[in-house]
């Protein structure tokens, strides 16, 4: 691996963990599928499509979001929103977000 | 053209599991032609599958499981358990299917007298079959672990946290570790001399002498006697087989591999008045040629055959060698034993 690729795999991994959360957010209120990773991608989320739906599903799945089909226009859409389970699981993953924003800022600053 | 979106999406649902497809298609579909203006040209189409990349991968992203046949938490086991059974189970099938090949030819060509195309027949026989035999075990070995170690997998069969009892004990600290070779050295050996001695037993190998102007082989070991030392000599070599696969598993010597050998050794040490029960141990073609030398005052015949049921002298030294040589193997896994424990106290 060159360095480049390793820097971009703990860059990755550094972004994973946070997409959750990210998409979380944005579906506090409902979004399609497309819209909802363009939406994410215009506020500076790197993130593609091959990941963000089978996110999605996923998150479905646990019950962290409730989706239905919009039949209204010529071929159907399917969209998502956040569940009360989702709302709970969004606070907690926020509260842990900041504290660790504060834990690293404080280990970064400390002089050594 | 629409076809290249349809083939796409097919692509990754058909690695999911059936009830997952309709679902995936469905959305995935819906979101692709999201993706894509009113009338999509080919190059649009293109552009946006290839965002979307490898359909494999994607099916990864979409699937519920882990993906894993085997994983990292059962992997290193699971190669572990191959690298000692394998070899174990390849070696016993192969010298099994020897023999049963050997006594199959000479079922087939007994009476046979020319023992030269006997000797072919059975040597080439013998070495097709015993690394067929050797080929076939070691794929089933490979086949059942594999099964296991899935099996375990799928059933996550330690849901048991890990906790400090489950520590393995040190391997020997200050024993040497053992050369696999010698182990496996020590694993043929005696399966070789017991397909000798089957060789022996069905006449395909026995001890020439001449007799009367030609040369034949003459039977030195009594019939009933041979049978009996057969059937020792298994059991001497099934303990064997454990022990040195038990050796090779832990890379040295272990207290299980002490107490292996010692109940190899009271084992046949029960075995020997069996062994040696009735006064056997000379079939009579031997005695019968030792007759027909002059043996001048030194009467051998004498020390082979016994007066009034007590066992002959011959016979008693070998019971006496056999005992004598058990007393050592024990005495020396014993004295292992005790050193390592020793050791173990003072590490």
């Amino acid at each position: 691996m060159s360095k480049e690729e390793q820097y971009q795999s703990y860059i990755t991994e550094l972004r994973r963990g946070s997409l959750t959360l990210a998409a979380l957010s944005c579906l506090r209120s409902p979004h399609y599928g497309y819209a909802l990773l363009q939406v994410m991608q215009e506020k500076g989320i790197e993130i593609e499509a091959n990941t963000l739906y089978p996110l999605l599903r996923r998150l479905e799945a646990q019950g962290l979001l409730n989706s239905d089909w919009d039949t209204s226009e010529s071929r159907p859409r399917k969209y998502y929103i956040i569940s009360d389970m989702g709302k709970e699981a969004y606070q907690e993953l926020r509260k842990e977000w900041n504290h660790i924003h504060e834990s690293i800022e404080e280990i970064c600053r400390e002089e050594l | 053209m629409d076809q290249l979106i349809e083939r796409y999406v097919y692509d990754v649902i058909r690695r999911l599991p059936e009830k997952e497809r309709e679902e995936v298609k469905a959305e995935l579909t819906a979101n692709i032609y999201d993706m894509l203006s009113e009338e999509p040209g080919q190059e649009e189409i293109e552009k946006v599958l290839a965002e979307l990349g490898d359909p494999a991968k994607l099916a990864v992203q979409y699937s519920q499981n882990t993906g894993y046949l085997i994983s990292p938490a059962f992997y290193f086991d699971y190669i572990r358990t191959l690298k000692w059974i394998v070899p174990m189970i390849a070696l016993i099938v192969g010298v099994v299917m020897m023999c049963v090949k050997v006594a199959e030819i000479i079922g087939m060509l007994g009476g046979n007298e020319n023992t030269a195309l006997l000797a072919k027949t059975v040597t080439s026989g013998m070495i097709s079959a015993g690394i067929g035999g050797a080929v076939e075990g070691a794929v089933q070995a490979v086949i059942w672990v594999t099964i296991g170690f899935v099996i375990a997998e799928k059933t996550q069969v330690s849901k048991e946290a890990w906790n400090l009892k489950k520590l393995p004990e040190m391997p020997d600290v200050g024993s040497k570790p053992m050369s696999i070779a010698d182990s496996i050295v020590e694993l043929i050996l005696p399966l070789v001399f017991f397909g000798i001695l089957i060789l022996w037993k069905m006449d395909v190998i026995g001890i020439f002498f001449s007799i009367s102007g030609g040369t034949s082989a003459v039977h030195v070991l009594s019939d009933s006697f041979m049978n009996r030392f057969i059937v020792f000599v298994f059991v001497g070599v099934l303990f064997n087989t454990v022990k040195c696969s038990l050796q090779i598993y832990y890379g040295r010597f272990d207290k299980t591999v002490g107490m292996v050998q010692i109940l190899d050794g009271i084992v046949g040490l029960a075995m020997l008045p069996y062994l040696f029960r009735a006064n056997d141990l000379f079939h009579e073609e031997f005695i019968g040629f030792l007759r027909t030398k002059e043996w001048g005052e030194f009467d051998i015949l004498r020390y082979l055959n016994s007066q009034n049921g007590e066992m002959g002298t011959v016979t008693a030294i070998v019971f006496g060698f056999f005992a004598l040589a058990i007393f050592i193997e024990i005495g020396v896994a014993l004295y292992k034993m005790i050193r390592l424990s020793i050791e173990r106290k003072e590490a």
